[in-house]
C-alpha cells in the first residue's frame, strides 16, 4: 500500500500509535511529539490479526527510514481497535462455554425475550416473517445447567443454594470438556453470594485456569436475559481474546515496545490487556467506537461540543453522537442478535453504502438495502458485479474519476457503469443515464439524512447546533449532499479520515465503568420526590462503584491529577421502562443534589420528548448507578502541515446534484492543498485512499492541520 | 389526486420520509409511554393518513391496529365536523368499537393536519391501555351481556383543543380509570407522537410544496394496490377455506365456529364468512373494525411481506360477512375481548385460507405456513402494594407461544404472535422488581410444537406465585384450552393447546424449591386445578401458584417424513420428547441420542400400515413433484383435472379429493400429549390409500362434511 495523508515528523523520538484492526484493512496512524500525522493501511490477515498489524507497522517504518524495532522502542502508548471479539462472535469461533443458571430459567437465553429473531432486522424487512430465524445458540442447550437456588428482588435468599446439585452439574460440564463457565442467577446484582460460591466450586472442580464469569461481577444489572447474555458472550469471548492480546503484546514487547499498549472497548476509551482478557465482551463493536473518539478527540481540538459522526463504507453506515462533549452511550446494545447491557458508546448502522444496490421496482427507484459489498461489488469494479451501486452512480457523475480511483490502483469501468444505469435505470423509468445516476445519489443521500435527522431531532436536538464528521471509504464523497439536506452548521473531513478508527486508538483515554441497579423509587403523585431518596444511601452507593474504577485506574498507573470520575443514574418515571441517563454533577453531601437531579431529569426528559409530556405523578425511579472512570492520557496536538507543491491546476465535469446540471469542478490532491485557504464548490478534493467531493454553492476551507471544513451552503442556514 | 406528474426521484425520497416520520412517532410513543403492554408488548401503532382517513403509512407493532385506523378518522369526521367542529390544534380520543375501535382498551388519539387554511391529513396513535374502567380491573368484561356494563365508551372526544387539554375531559377520563397515573402516561405519549408526526408532515409541506406530499401519498396507495393486484395476478384461481373456532363465551362453555371461503379471481380477493356462529351473549365478539384487522393482518405478511403496508392493499380485497355474527357483530354486543378471541382467529382462518392459496404458486409458496400460536390468553393481576398504592400487572409472557413451520424450516419456538412483528417480553427480574409476585419457572414446553415434516415451534409456559403479599387477584381469560387453533397444514399436525393450571396452597410446602417446570405440577403435594379456557376472577393466596403455558405452532407436512437427524437434534435439544419422537415422528433414538435406524426404518412402516390398516402399495413421492397443477406440495391437478398424489395415485376428478383419500378420526393424544378435544370437536386424518401418506391432518366439527380447503378453479 502507498503510503497516506502525511503532516511530516518531528525531531523528539515519542511516538504515539494507533492500529485498527478491520475487516479489510488495518489501519495505522503514527503522531510524534509535536504533533506530526502519518496514516497508512494493510491488508487484514483474518488467520493471524497480528499478522496484518505487523504489516502495518512495516510500512510506518519503511517510511521513517527505520527498522519496525527502532520505531516500536520510540512508542510511548500503543492503542490497538480490533474486530476479533466481533468477529469470533459472528463467527463462532468464541470457546465453548456452559451456562449455571437458576433452576426453572435455563431456557432464558433461548427465549432471549422474543427479541432473537428480530434484532438487526431492518424496519422494511420485518414483515416477511419467513425470514425470521433465531441466532445460532451460543450455549447449546444441554450446556446449560439449571441448579436449584432463589434470591428476591430485595436480595433475600429464598431458596438455599444446593451446593451438591452444583458439584454435580458442573462436574458434568467439565467432563464434557468445558473449561469457560458462566454464571447467572436472578437477582444477583442484589445479592452476589450463590453466585460466588458457584464460582469457587467451578475453580475447585475445573482447576484455576478454568475461565468463570459471575453476572453480578460482569454485568450487575436488572434484567436477567440480557444480564445472562452479557456474562455469557463474556466468557465466550474473553479466553479468545486473551490469548490473541497476550500474544500480539508478547510479541511487540519482544520487537521492542516499552510503553503502553492498550485496547479500545466499546464503552468509550482504552484498557490494558489484562482488563480486557477478564472482560472480552466489552471489545465487541469497538471498531465503529474508535471513528466516533477519533472524532471527538479531534472536535475537542477544534470547539465542537456537538457532533455527529459518520462513517460510510461499502455497506454501512454507522452514526454515533457527542453531545455536550460527551459521546452519547446506550444502555443496551445489540450485537450479533444478542443483547449485551454493558454501557457502549451508541452507534446506528443502516444498509447504505457505496455498495448499495439501486432498482427499478415497478417504475420506482428503490436504493438499498441490499448491498454488493466489496465483493463482487459495484459493476465499474469489474470484480462480477452486475447490479448498479451507489458507487457507479458516483462514477457515472464524475464525481469518481475513473483513471484515479485510490491513486489509480483501482481500475473503474466508467462505461459498464453506464452501460448498467441505462439498462437497469435509465430505460424502465424512460429518463437519462446521468438523470438516472442523479437520481441514486439523490435518494442514498436523503436516506442518509433521513436516518441523521431521525437520531438528531428525533432525540430533541436541533442538527444546526452540530458538526457532522465524515469518514470511511464513501462518506467524504456524500457528505456535501447528506451535511445540507440535513442542515447541520459545517461539515468537517478530518485530515485522518481515511484510517479515523485507528486515530481513535490513538486518542482514546483510558476508561473504565462500572454498575449497578438498585430501584429507588418516590411514591406517586409526590410534589418533592428527591425528599424521598435516601442521600446517604445514593452516596454509599457511588462511593462503592468509584471504589471499583479508582482501583482498575491505578493498576494503570494513572496519575490522581489526570483521573475523573463522572456519575450518572438512570432515571424515569415510574412504570415505565425506558430511561434516560442523567449526569450526577453536584457535590452528594449537598442536601439540594437530590432535588436537582430530578429537576435535571425533568427538563431532560421534557427536551427529548417534548413540552408537556413530564409526568411527576407517576412517580419518580432511580434505577441503575453508574460511574465511569476516566484516566487521561496525554497526546499531542496536531501539528501544521505543510503541502507538497502543487502539480497543475485541473478540472473535470462533475455532474452536480445539487445544481441539477453538469459543472466544471476544480480537481486538487489534499496534499497540495495550501493551509488555511478556501475553495469554492463544486471541488473535488482526491487523495490516495478517498475522494472529498464539495458541491456548488458550498465552500470548502482547509485548516492548518489539513482538515476540510465544509460549509454546506454559503451564506446561508438550513 | 393532483395533477402533478411526480418523477421517481422525489417520489422515492419524500415516501422514506413519511416512514421516517411514523418510525420517530413509534419511538417518542414508546418512550414516553410508562405501560408494558406499549414499550414490551409493543401492542400499539402510529401513522400517517390522508384527509379521508386512508392509511399512508403504519408502523410495524401489533399490525390488528392498522386495519381499524381508517374508520375511526371516518367516523370523526362524520361525528364532529358539524360540531364540536375540527380545527388546527385539536385532538380526538377515541375508543368505540362500532365506530372503529378494536376493544375499548385500544385508545386511539387522532389529530388533524392542516395546512394553507385546509384540512389536509391525519396523524394517529393508538395504544391498547391497561384500564379503561368498567365491571373489571383491565377492562376484559367477563360477565357483560352489553358493551354499556364494559368500559368507558369514547365516542370520539375533542380532548385537545387549539393545542391545549380540556382539564374538564381529562379529568373525566382519568377518573373513570382504575390506573390514572398509567393510563395518564399512555395519553400524554400519544398526545406527544401525533405532535412530532403532525410538526414533521408539515415541514414536509413546506419544503416539497403540500401538493407534492399529497400526490405522494395518494400515489402510495396507488402504488400498493398495483402491486398486490400484480402479485395476485400471478397466482391461479382458485377457492380455499379454513374453519375455526372459540371455546366458552364468558358465559357458557360453546363453541362459536368461525367460517372462512376465500375465493381468488384475476387480481382480486373474496373473503367470506358466511356460517360463522350467530353473535355471543358474552364479549368474545368482534365488530366490523376488528373483522377487518383480522383479515388484513393475515394478509400483509402473506402476500405483501415486501410491499409497503398501507390501504392500498385493502383495495383488491373484498369482504362478506352476515350482520349479528360472532365475526361482525351488532350494537351493543359486547366486544372487550375481541382482539384475543374473535379478531385472533379471523386471522386464524385468513391465514390458513391464504397459505393454502400462496402455496399453489412457486414464487410465493415460502411464504405459506402451519398456523402461529392461535390463541391468546390473558392473565392480570391486581392488589395493593405495602403502602396501598394499586397494583396492576397486565402479563403479557402469553405471547410467547409457538410459530408455524414454513415448507422449508421449522416454526420459531418463542416466536411470539403473529399479529406483532417485533414482539418482546418482559424478564422475570422486571415483573418481579414490584415484589408482588415470584416465578416459579419459565421455560420451553416440551412436545407443544406441531409435529410436521417441518415441526411447528415449542411455546412457553410458566408458574407464579404471590410474593411479599397475603394475596393477589388474578384474572385469566383465553380460548383454546380444548381448541387446537394451531392449524397444521398439508399433514402437519396441530400445536399443543393452552393449559391453565392452579396449584393449591398447602401449609408448610411453598411452590418455591419444589416447582421448577411444568413437569413438577404432576408431584404437587397438594390439589392440582386444571382449568378451563376462562377461568375468570380467583384469588392466588400465598402459597398457591397459577401456571399457564400456550400454544406451540402448527407443523407442515407428514411428521414421518420428518429427516430423522432433525428430530434426533429436536430430542436432544428438550423440544420434543423421546416418547413423541417413537410415536408421532417414528424415529428411534438409542441412549446417546442418536438415530437408529433400522428401528426407525421399521417404526416409520409399522405408523403406515396402522394409517391404511394394510401396507402401504405405493413408495411415497417426492415432495413437490409429479406433473400438473400444484394443489399442495403432495397434490397435483392432473390435465384432465384429477387430482393425484406424489406417489402418482389417482384420487379423483374434481376438487373433493378427499372422498377417495383414506379417511379416519384420531383421538386428540395421537397427535400430541398436549392436545385437548371439545366435546363437539373430532380430528380427523386423509391418508393417501396407496402410500399412506399424510395428506391432512384437520379438526372438525364431530359428524360435519369434509371442507374442500384447497381448490383450482
Amino acid at each position: 500500500m502507498t503510503t497516506q495523508h502525511d503532516t511530516g515528523t518531528g525531531t523528539s523520538p515519542d511516538l504515539y500509535i494507533g492500529v485498527d484492526t478491520g475487516g479489510t484493512f488495518t489501519d495505522i496512524v503514527v503522531m510524534d511529539a509535536e504533533g506530526g500525522v502519518y496514516a497508512t493501511k494493510a491488508p487484514t490477515t483474518p488467520d493471524s490479526l497480528d499478522v496484518g498489524v505487523f504489516d502495518a507497522l512495516a510500512l510506518v517504518a519503511e517510511h521513517r527510514g527505520e527498522s519496525v524495532r527502532e520505531l516500536l522502542g520510540k512508542v510511548v502508548t500503543f492503542g490497538h481497535g480490533t474486530t476479533q471479539a466481533t468477529n469470533a462472535l459472528i463467527e463462532r469461533r468464541g470457546r465453548p462455554t456452559g451456562l449455571i443458571t437458576t433452576q426453572g430459567f435455563g431456557d432464558t437465553l433461548i427465549i432471549q425475550r422474543l427479541m432473537g429473531f428480530t434484532a438487526g432486522v431492518p424496519v422494511e424487512r420485518l414483515g416477511d416473517f419467513s425470514e425470521r430465524s433465531y441466532p445460532d445458540p451460543i450455549v447449546p442447550r444441554d450446556l446449560i445447567a439449571e441448579v436449584p437456588e432463589r434470591v428476591d428482588h430485595a436480595g433475600q435468599v429464598v431458596v438455599p443454594l444446593d451446593e451438591a446439585a452444583v458439584r454435580s452439574e458442573v462436574q458434568r460440564l467439565v467432563d464434557a470438556g468445558i473449561r469457560s463457565f458462566a454464571v447467572c442467577l436472578l437477582w444477583s446484582f442484589r445479592n452476589p453470594a450463590h453466585e460466588q460460591r458457584i464460582g469457587e466450586i467451578v475453580r475447585e472442580l475445573a482447576g484455576p485456569s478454568a475461565y468463570v464469569s459471575l453476572s453480578s461481577e460482569v454485568n450487575p444489572v436488572l434484567g436477567e436475559y440480557e444480564r445472562t447474555a452479557t456474562t455469557v458472550l463474556n466468557s465466550y469471548l474473553g479466553p479468545v481474546v486473551e490469548r490473541y492480546l497476550e500474544s500480539l503484546e508478547a510479541r511487540l514487547r519482544t520487537e521492542g515496545l516499552a510503553g503502553r499498549f492498550s485496547v479500545l472497548n466499546s464503552i468509550g476509551g482504552v484498557m490494558n490487556a489484562r482488563d480486557a482478557a477478564q472482560r472480552g465482551v466489552l471489545l465487541l463493536g469497538s471498531g465503529p467506537t474508535g471513528g466516533v473518539l477519533g472524532s471527538h478527540h479531534l472536535a475537542a481540538q477544534l470547539g465542537h461540543r456537538n457532533i455527529i459522526t459518520s462513517d460510510m463504507g461499502g455497506t454501512s453506515f454507522d452514526v454515533g453522537l457527542v453531545v455536550d462533549g460527551k459521546p452519547v452511550v446506550k444502555a443496551v446494545t445489540e450485537v450479533a442478535k444478542y443483547h449485551v447491557a454493558t454501557p457502549m458508546v451508541d452507534i446506528t448502522a443502516i444498509g447504505a453504502g457505496g455498495g448499495s444496490i439501486a432498482t427499478v421496482v415497478n417504475g420506482k427507484l428503490r436504493v438499498g438495502p441490499a448491498s454488493a459489498g466489496s465483493y463482487p461489488g459495484p459493476v465499474c469494479y469489474r470484480r462480477g458485479g452486475t447490479q448498479v451501486t451507489v458507487t457507479d452512480a458516483d462514477v457515472a457523475l464524475g464525481v469518481i474519476d475513473p483513471d484515479n480511483f485510490l491513486g489509480g490502483r483501482m481500475a473503474i469501468d466508467k462505461a459498464a457503469a453506464e452501460e448498467a444505469i441505462r439498462t437497469q435505470i435509465a430505460e424502465p423509468l424512460g429518463i437519462s443515464v446521468v438523470e438516472a445516476a442523479a437520481g441514486v445519489r439523490e435518494i442514498v443521500d436523503a436516506r442518509m439524512a433521513d436516518t441523521l435527522r431521525e437520531l438528531t431531532v428525533g432525540r430533541g436536538h436541533d442538527p444546526r447546533d452540530f458538526v457532522l464528521y465524515a469518514y470511511g471509504g464513501a462518506g467524504p464523497m456524500h457528505c456535501a449532499g447528506f451535511g445540507a439536506e440535513l442542515g447541520v452548521a459545517s461539515i468537517v473531513v478530518p485530515a485522518t479520515s481515511m484510517a479515523h478508527s485507528a486515530y481513535g486508538a490513538l486518542s482514546a483515554d483510558i476508561h473504565h465503568g462500572a454498575e449497578r441497579s438498585e430501584s429507588l423509587r418516590s411514591s406517586r403523585a409526590s410534589a418533592a420526590p428527591w425528599e424521598e431518596f435516601d442521600r446517604s444511601h445514593v452516596e454509599a452507593i457511588f462511593k462503592e462503584l468509584e471504589e471499583e474504577v479508582l482501583a482498575k485506574l491505578a493498576g494503570d498507573d494513572v496519575a490522581e491529577a489526570d483521573t475523573v470520575v463522572v456519575r450518572s443514574v438512570d432515571m424515569r418515571y415510574r412504570s415505565q421502562t425506558h430511561e434516560l441517563i442523567i449526569p450526577v454533577a453536584g457535590d452528594l453531601a449537598d442536601p439540594d443534589c437530590l432535588h436537582d437531579l430530578v429537576l435535571l431529569f425533568e427538563r431532560t426528559y421534557e427536551e427529548t420528548y417534548g413540552k408537556g409530556s413530564g409526568f411527576r405523578e407517576a412517580g419518580i425511579e432511580l434505577t441503575t448507578f453508574r460511574v465511569a472512570g476516566i484516566g487521561r492520557t496525554v497526546k499531542p496536538s496536531f501539528r501544521a502541515f505543510e503541502p507538497t507543491p502543487a502539480t497543475r491546476a485541473r478540472t473535470r465535469p462533475v455532474f452536480d446534484v445539487r445544481a441539477g446540471s453538469w459543472l466544471d469542478a476544480a480537481v486538487t490532491d489534499w496534499d497540495e492543498m495550501q493551509p488555511d485557504s478556501r475553495l469554492d464548490g463544486p471541488v473535488v478534493v482526491e487523495h490516495p485512499t478517498t475522494t472529498v467531493y464539495v458541491a456548488h454553492g458550498q465552500r470548502v476551507h482547509v485548516d492548518a492541520i489539513g482538515n476540510l471544513l465544509i460549509t454546506p451552503q454559503t451564506g446561508a442556514g438550513a | 389526486m393532483s395533477t402533478i406528474t411526480l418523477d421517481p426521484i422525489t417520489f422515492e425520497v419524500i415516501r422514506n420520509k413519511l416512514s421516517a416520520i411514523t418510525e420517530e412517532q413509534a419511538t417518542t410513543l414508546k418512550n414516553v409511554s410508562g405501560s408494558p403492554v406499549v414499550t414490551e408488548a409493543t401492542d400499539f401503532n402510529v401513522g400517517i393518513y390522508l384527509g379521508d382517513g386512508s392509511v399512508v403509512t403504519m408502523g410495524p407493532q401489533v399490525l390488528f391496529h392498522s386495519g381499524s385506523m381508517a374508520s375511526v378518522v371516518r367516523n370523526i369526521i362524520a361525528d364532529c365536523e358539524e360540531n364540536p367542529g375540527i380545527s388546527e390544534g385539536d385532538m380526538f380520543v377515541l375508543n368505540d368499537p362500532y365506530k372503529g375501535a378494536l376493544h375499548q382498551m385500544d385508545v386511539t388519539f387522532v389529530a388533524p393536519v392542516f395546512a394553507e387554511g385546509r384540512r389536509v391529513a391525519w396523524v394517529g396513535a393508538c395504544a391498547h391501555q391497561i384500564d379503561v374502567g368498567g365491571m373489571n380491573f383491565g377492562s376484559w368484561s367477563l360477565g357483560a351481556r352489553g358493551i354499556q356494563e364494559e368500559a368507558m365508551l369514547l365516542p370520539g372526544i375533542k380532548l385537545v383543543e387549539g393545542g391545549e387539554i380540556r382539564n374538564d375531559l381529562w379529568s373525566m377520563l382519568m377518573g373513570m380509570t382504575r390506573m390514572p397515573t398509567t393510563v395518564g402516561l399512555d395519553f400524554k405519549a400519544m398526545i406527544a407522537a401525533n405532535n412530532v408526526a403532525a410538526g414533521r408532515l408539515t415541514e414536509l409541506f413546506e419544503r416539497y410544496g403540500l401538493e407534492t406530499v399529497l400526490d405522494v401519498m395518494g400515489h402510495e396507495l396507488d402504488h400498493s394496490e398495483r402491486e398486490l393486484r400484480q402479485v395476485l395476478s400471478a397466482l391461479p384461481d382458485g377457492v380455499f377455506r379454513a374453519v375455526d373456532w372459540i371455546e366458552h363465551d364468558g358465559h357458557e362453555n360453546r363453541l362459536y365456529e368461525f367460517r372462512l371461503t376465500v375465493t381468488k379471481t384475476g387480481d382480486s380477493l373474496d373473503f367470506d364468512f358466511t356460517g360463522t356462529s350467530e353473535q355471543a351473549p358474552g364479549f368474545i365478539n368482534c365488530t366490523y373494525s376488528g373483522l377487518v384487522a383480522g383479515v388484513f393482518t393475515a394478509l400483509l405478511p402473506t402476500l405483501a411481506p415486501n410491499l409497503r403496508w398501507n390501504e392500498g392493499l385493502l383495495r383488491p380485497v373484498s369482504i362478506t360477512a352476515p350482520q349479528g355474527t360472532v365475526a361482525n357483530a351488532t350494537w351493543p354486543a359486547p366486544v372487550s375481548s375481541a382482539t384475543v378471541s374473535a379478531v385472533w382467529v379471523v386471522t386464524n382462518v385468513s391465514f390458513s385460507a391464504l397459505s393454502r392459496l400462496v402455496t399453489t404458486a412457486p414464487e410465493v409458496a415460502r411464504h405459506g405456513a402451519g398456523v402461529t400460536k392461535g390463541s391468546m390468553t390473558v392473565m392480570v393481576l391486581s392488589g395493593l402494594y405495602p403502602d396501598g398504592d394499586p397494583y396492576g400487572n397486565f402479563l403479557l409472557d402469553s405471547t410467547a407461544g409457538g410459530g408455524g413451520a414454513y415448507r422449508d424450516h421449522d416454526g420459531l419456538t418463542a416466536s411470539g404472535d403473529f399479529c406483532v412483528p417485533r414482539p418482546a417480553i418482559a424478564n422475570v427480574e422486571s415483573h418481579e422488581a414490584d415484589g408482588q409476585i415470584l416465578f416459579l419457572y419459565r421455560g420451553i414446553v416440551p412436545d407443544s410444537s406441531g409435529p410436521g415434516r417441518q415441526r411447528g415451534g415449542s411455546t412457553v409456559g410458566l408458574a407464579l406465585t404471590p410474593h411479599g403479599t397475603d394475596q393477589l387477584q388474578a384474572m385469566l381469560v383465553g380460548h383454546g384450552v380444548e381448541v387446537p387453533n394451531s392449524a397444521g397444514i398439508f399433514g402437519g399436525m396441530e400445536g399443543s393447546c393452552n393449559r391453565n393450571e392452579l396449584l393449591h396452597r398447602v401449609d408448610g410446602a411453598s411452590p418455591v424449591g419444589r416447582v421448577h417446570s411444568a413437569a413438577d405440577h404432576a408431584t404437587w403435594v397438594g390439589e392440582r386445578e386444571i382449568m378451563n379456557a376462562k377461568p375468570g376472577f380467583f384469588t392466588l393466596r400465598r402459597g398457591d401458584a397459577v401456571s399457564y403455558s400456550f400454544q406451540g405452532g402448527g407443523g407442515y407436512g407428514d411428521p414421518i417424513d420428518r429427516e430423522p437427524g432433525l428430530v434426533a437434534h429436536d430430542v436432544a435439544t428438550r423440544q420434543v420428547t423421546r416418547a413423541t419422537a417413537a410415536h408421532i415422528y417414528g424415529v428411534v433414538l438409542d441412549d446417546a441420542f442418536a438415530v437408529d435406524a433400522t428401528a426407525t426404518a421399521a417404526r416409520r412402516s409399522a405408523i403406515r400400515t396402522e394409517r391404511l390398516g394394510s401396507a402401504p402399495v405405493a413408495d411415497t413421492g417426492a415432495v413437490d413433484g409429479g406433473e400438473g397443477r400444484c394443489l399442495t406440495p403432495d397434490l397435483r391437478v392432473a390435465a384432465n383435472g384429477h387430482v393425484r398424489c406424489s406417489c402418482g395415485h389417482d384420487l379423483g376428478a374434481g376438487p373433493d379429493w378427499k372422498r377417495a383419500a383414506h379417511r379416519r378420526t384420531v383421538p386428540a393424544e395421537a397427535h400430541g400429549p398436549l392436545l385437548r378435544l371439545h366435546e363437539e370437536l373430532e380430528l380427523r386424518e386423509y391418508v393417501c390409500p396407496a402410500c399412506a401418506r399424510l395428506l391432512e391432518s384437520s379438526v372438525c366439527r364431530t359428524g360435519a362434511a369434509d371442507l374442500i380447503t384447497s381448490e383450482l378453479t
